[in-house]
């Protein structure tokens, strides 16, 4: 839409500019009328005039724009039309392009709110008296718009029947009927609700197990039974807690939790009593929880560190040698296109075999095709800025030999790739991911890609387990495709979305697929952020502050993904992960690495519940960055984790023994 | 608040401050030969002048550095007869942290500055996945406002009132090099105000001095793109194709793909009634005459040209050569080649004309560790006089007014 007005500017009209003529010298500019008030779908028109010093009417072109074009818009005639309302106005602006900004005429439009046409209510039509439920208001306006700014009351107009407070929860008492009622500007809605005869005479509450460890997640179910002792369907049950914690726990935050299905997980070490409710009925049972084990920090002594202090680190991957040794290759990040191999097998002792430098700044990642030695690194700022990947030959990583670049229609920097199937899965100009073949690794070849059709869509990670890619698209989440697996009709060259999650921060960094026997074969993603809230607020001496966490979403139902649990360090922010035998290896950027238990079913913030292994802070006083710990990602590998740090180049970290505390 | 950096240099001086070996290994391009049957004239012999005074001024300019995420403010002190460094040449003042993401490489491609010298906006080419244009306070470094635009926003250039602010969405990374087009930017809001479609691929834009019309080079479809500033709307199309050279209707932009000449810049000329376009990939400048909306000329370079900026009195034109690094000097009267001019290193990039004409400031990308360079070369003795080196990959620059 093009929001300008030409007035009587003959010149200008013409097909054939003509030579420049002096400015007229503009005093004011006006908009008539200065303000408007508008309903949404309302039109209306604003003029511009603008005069000289003696108050003259002038012949010059004048712009209409507005600074809010998804709620008011105006086109080249002025005419102004309302689409959203809203609380604040907006302005229309009309300016002449040689006067500049400081000389403009303003309209002020405000778009009413639209009447509001109904208030739906929904809740629980039929309820058993002596229980309560939740009842929903929605408040929808004539523009068919869901309205989030209408105070909501509440009313029954039958209380002994069933009442209801301010915030929806209706308790039903007695057999009857009640309208419940929820208004709010003006108008209302309602339910009308039946209150039946309670039938539960008895309740009984089990538990998964008698005794647990802080983490474990502990399911209670308690059943309503009817006087001829059989188990009544759809009797809502309450459930609450109680703790008395551990003496030494002073001041403790919530000790525990359990939702509304009777899932109960412990932060803190003690007896918990689990309560259930079921009008006048109550059920308790307690449970004790004995800690977990105390997280080991892991100090330097013993650690091996492959140091890079010229360049900043990017991605790592390790990997065994068919000549039996152990090598790893990291990335260099906003440096000179270097990437390096190292022999770590001798874990204390990485030794560097070789480098590659090639036109890039930033090799951000590696990764490689362990079977054949390939070893595939991403290009970002080449010179020709057509960027891509190269193909190298890494069988002996001490003469590491480049096969092939493929840049084609990859110029936009291929920020991350994955290696399957002896294909490169390489995300193109954080839009799509690319499938490229490299079975001829030497002639590598474009097979397919997959791309979201969302409105502004992007995409940073993608990784591939069993034909399933897991990419990660920032505000879109992370995004399953068939790839090849087959169960839902994908393949290479035909990539089939098959699963969705996303959440509101937007900030879909990476995935990582687990499969979890403990947790009775649940096929959870591990997600991370990838956040700065303070900005690039520092510069070469300071180290960034991040944020965010690790996403721990249960796909078991691939329709319905549930976020289901949390790792989140206060103060420091997530980049790359790793699972492997249950155990959660998180780079979390300056907290360094973290290791951390995540076998069983998993609900709430790992962090809190004594899950967290083993923590390693990988700074360097020689380091890029001196003491700033900024882990990029982990691997495990043969009983070690290596880590590449930003700051400092290549960790190995040896893995204590994994603590097994006896149950309290 | 952002941090402000000290510069890597701390003195004036009149070469990089410091030399860096280029990193063994690094492939290095081949210089690109003329297109084969063209004959490029050698430069006229060096001009031999007699010792001029040089103006007993500082110029300020901006540079971005684009593998850095950075924007250096750099001063140049033209040295008096009795002068020496440091008390003259060249040093960066001071470099503005750009961007949002401190571990993502965003890229800062174009930079200009307010026409009152308070402030710049700077093009940010990658985001998730939409550029932005940012704004930033000199003086204090602070970011004074951003809008997101669309799909790698490269030059920019601001309206003589400083009302406007047109950033090109270049889109070069599109695997499929879909039609692109222009933000305009109201500068006091940050509001963007309209984006018209112009062609595939949009690069090196430039409004003419008036600010009445806005030019850009589109590199998948050989056409120079005018966009009315009044009407903010496309107004005429010019295909700078040899042989085909001549107005294209207005639905040509979306439905061509052509790229024989390849436009990396569209610069007016000093009085606006001509344009000059770098046919990067036939090896040409194009000359368009504005008010009949035809060919003039085009004429042969000895290598790629890529940015274009011509001299406020008129008489220069000054072209980056981004293959071999150089830069060459033509005097538009007849079209001579004046000099050609190695630059300090490769991948000589942007290049903008002090406002008396005086001197060119050219930026260096170089390759992989290097770091970028701004060369500053004296137009009337046709001499490179000095340099400085800024953070990687040196792109768009900027005279602050």
């Amino acid at each position: 839409m093009i929001h300008v007005g030409l007035l009587l500017a003959p010149a200008l009209m013409a097909q054939q500019p003509t030579a420049p003529a002096p400015a007229p010298k503009i005093a004011r500019i006006e908009v008539t009328p200065a303000a408007l008030t508008l309903n949404v779908n309302d039109t209306a028109t604003v003029a511009a005039t603008a005069y000289d010093s003696a108050g003259n009417w002038l012949a010059v072109p004048l712009v209409f724009f507005s600074f809010s074009r998804r709620a008011v818009g105006v086109d080249s005639l002025g005419h102004v039309k309302a689409y959203r309302a809203g609380n604040q106005p907006v302005r229309i602006v009309a300016l002449n392009l040689d006067a500049g900004f400081a000389l403009r005429g303003t309209a002020t439009v405000t778009v009413k709110w639209p009447g509001l046409a109904r208030v739906e209510v929904a809740g629980s039509p039929r309820m058993f008296a002596g229980t309560a439920a939740r009842s929903r208001a929605t408040v929808v306006d004539s523009a068919g718009v869901e309205r989030d700014n209408v105070p909501i009351g509440w009313a029954s107009d039958n209380p002994s029947a069933a009442s209801v407070d301010q915030s929806g929860n209706v308790t039903a008492h007695h057999t009857g009927a009640a309208a419940i009622r929820a208004s709010g500007g003006g108008i209302s809605g309602r339910q009308r609700i039946t209150v039946v005869a309670n039938p539960a005479r008895a309740l009984t509450l089990t538990s998964s197990a008698e005794a647990g460890r802080t983490g474990d997640v502990i399911r209670f179910t308690a059943v309503a039974k009817d006087a001829a002792g059989r188990a009544i369907a759809g009797m809502p049950i309450l459930y609450a807690v109680k703790a008395v914690v551990e003496d030494t726990v002073i001041a403790p935050s919530a000790p525990a939790e359990i939702d509304a299905d009777g899932r109960f997980v412990a932060q803190r070490a003690g007896d918990y009593t689990v309560v259930a409710t079921v009008g006048p009925l109550v059920a308790t049972k307690t449970i004790g929880i004995g800690h977990r084990w105390a997280s080991q920090r892991i100090t330097h002594e013993g650690t091996g560190q492959g140091r890079v202090a010229n360049y900043h680190t990017s991605d790592l991957w390790v990997w065994s040698g068919k000549d039996g040794r152990d090598y790893a290759v990291t990335g260099t990040w906003g440096a000179s296109g270097v990437a390096y191999f190292w022999d770590v097998t001798d874990p204390a002792v990485p030794v560097k075999t070789d480098s590659i430098q090639v036109d890039a700044r930033t090799v951000n990642d590696v990764k490689v095709d362990v079977d054949r030695e390939l070893c595939v690194i991403t290009r970002e700022g080449a010179s020709n800025r057509k960027n891509g990947f190269l193909v190298l030959d890494c069988h002996d990583p001490r003469h590491v030999q480049v096969l092939s670049r493929f840049d084609d229609g990859l110029w936009g920097g291929v920020h991350n790739v994955n290696v399957w199937n002896q294909h490169v899965f390489a995300i193109n100009n954080g839009t799509r991911f690319d499938i490229i073949s490299i079975e001829d690794p030497s002639h590598p070849k474009r097979v397919g890609f997959f791309e979201l059709d969302t409105p502004g869509h992007g995409v940073h990670d993608v990784w591939v387990v069993d034909g399933i890619a897991y990419s990660s698209n920032w505000q879109d989440g992370v995004v399953l495709v068939d790839v090849g697996n087959g169960k839902w009709g994908g393949s290479l060259s035909h990539p089939v979305k098959i699963g969705q999650y996303k959440y509101p921060i937007g900030a879909t960094h990476s995935a990582f697929p687990y499969f979890s026997q403990s947790a009775g074969g649940k096929w959870y993603v591990f997600v991370t952020d990838e956040i700065f809230p303070y900005g690039d607020d520092s510069d070469d001496a300071a180290m960034d502050e991040a944020a965010g966490y690790v996403h721990i979403i249960d796909f078991t139902d691939l329709a319905h993904p549930k976020e289901v649990a949390r790792y989140q360090v206060p103060e420091a922010g997530t980049h790359n992960v790793w699972l492997q035998h249950d155990t959660l290896f998180v780079a979390y950027y300056n907290a360094g690495l973290r290791v951390v238990d995540v076998s069983g079913e998993l609900m709430g913030n790992l962090y809190d519940q004594g899950r967290e292994l083993v923590r390693f802070q990988s700074y360097d006083p020689q380091g890029k960055l001196a003491n700033a710990p900024m882990a990029w990602g982990p691997q495990p590998f043969k009983g070690h984790v290596f880590i590449a740090d930003h700051n400092s180049g290549l960790w190995s970290v040896k893995l204590p023994e994994r603590p097994q505390p006896p149950l309290p | 608040m952002r941090t402000l950096r000290v510069g890597v240099c701390a003195v004036f001086v009149t070469a990089a401050c410091h030399h860096r070996q280029p990193a063994p290994g690094l492939p290095v391009r081949p210089e690109q030969p003329p297109p084969s049957g063209v004959v490029v004239p050698p430069p006229r012999p060096p001009v031999v002048v007699a010792p001029s005074p040089v103006p007993a001024t500082t110029y300020h300019l901006l540079a971005t550095a684009e593998s850095a995420d950075q924007v250096a403010m750099i001063a140049f002190k033209p040295c008096q007869p009795a002068e020496v460094p440091p008390a003259c040449g060249t040093r960066v003042e001071r470099t503005y942290d750009v961007g949002r993401w401190p571990l993502e490489i965003e890229g800062p491609h174009g930079v200009v500055a307010s026409p009152d010298g308070k402030s710049f906006y700077v093009s940010i080419a990658h985001g998730r996945p939409f550029g932005r244009l940012e704004k930033y306070d000199v003086a204090t470094g602070r970011r004074l406002g951003a809008v997101e635009l669309g799909m790698f926003p490269a030059t920019v250039d601001v309206s003589p009132s400083g009302a406007f602010v047109y950033a090109i969405n270049f889109n070069f990374e599109d695997p499929d090099m879909g039609p692109s087009s222009l933000s305009i930017v109201e500068g006091d809001s940050m509001a963007e105000i309209a984006r018209p479609e112009t062609c595939r691929m949009p690069h090196g834009s430039r409004l003419n001095p008036q600010g009445s019309m806005h030019y850009s080079g589109c590199m998948m479809n050989d056409l120079l793109v005018e966009v009315d500033a009044r009407t903010m709307a496309v107004r005429r199309l010019f295909n700078v194709a040899a042989g085909k050279e001549g107005p294209v209707t207005l639905t040509g932009a979306s439905t061509s793909m052509s790229s024989v000449c390849s436009p990396t810049w569209a610069q007016p000329s000093a009085d606006g009634s001509r344009v000059y376009v770098a046919c990067n990939k036939s090896g040409e400048i194009v000359e368009v005459d504005v008010a009949s909306w035809s060919l003039v000329k085009r004429w042969k370079t000895p290598a790629a040209p890529y940015n274009l900026a011509a001299t406020p009195d008129g008489r220069l034109l000054v072209v980056t050569q981004k293959g071999p690094g150089t830069v060459t000097i033509w005097r538009l009267a007849d079209d001579t080649l004046m000099a050609q001019i190695p630059g300090t290193r490769k991948i000589a990039s942007g290049v903008a004309v002090s406002r008396d004409s005086r001197y060119a400031f050219v930026t260096l990308e170089g390759i992989g560790g290097d770091p970028g360079t701004v060369d500053i070369i004296d137009l009337k003795t046709l001499q490179k006089v000095a340099s400085v080196e800024i953070g990687k990959q040196a792109g768009g620059i900027a005279v602050m007014p």
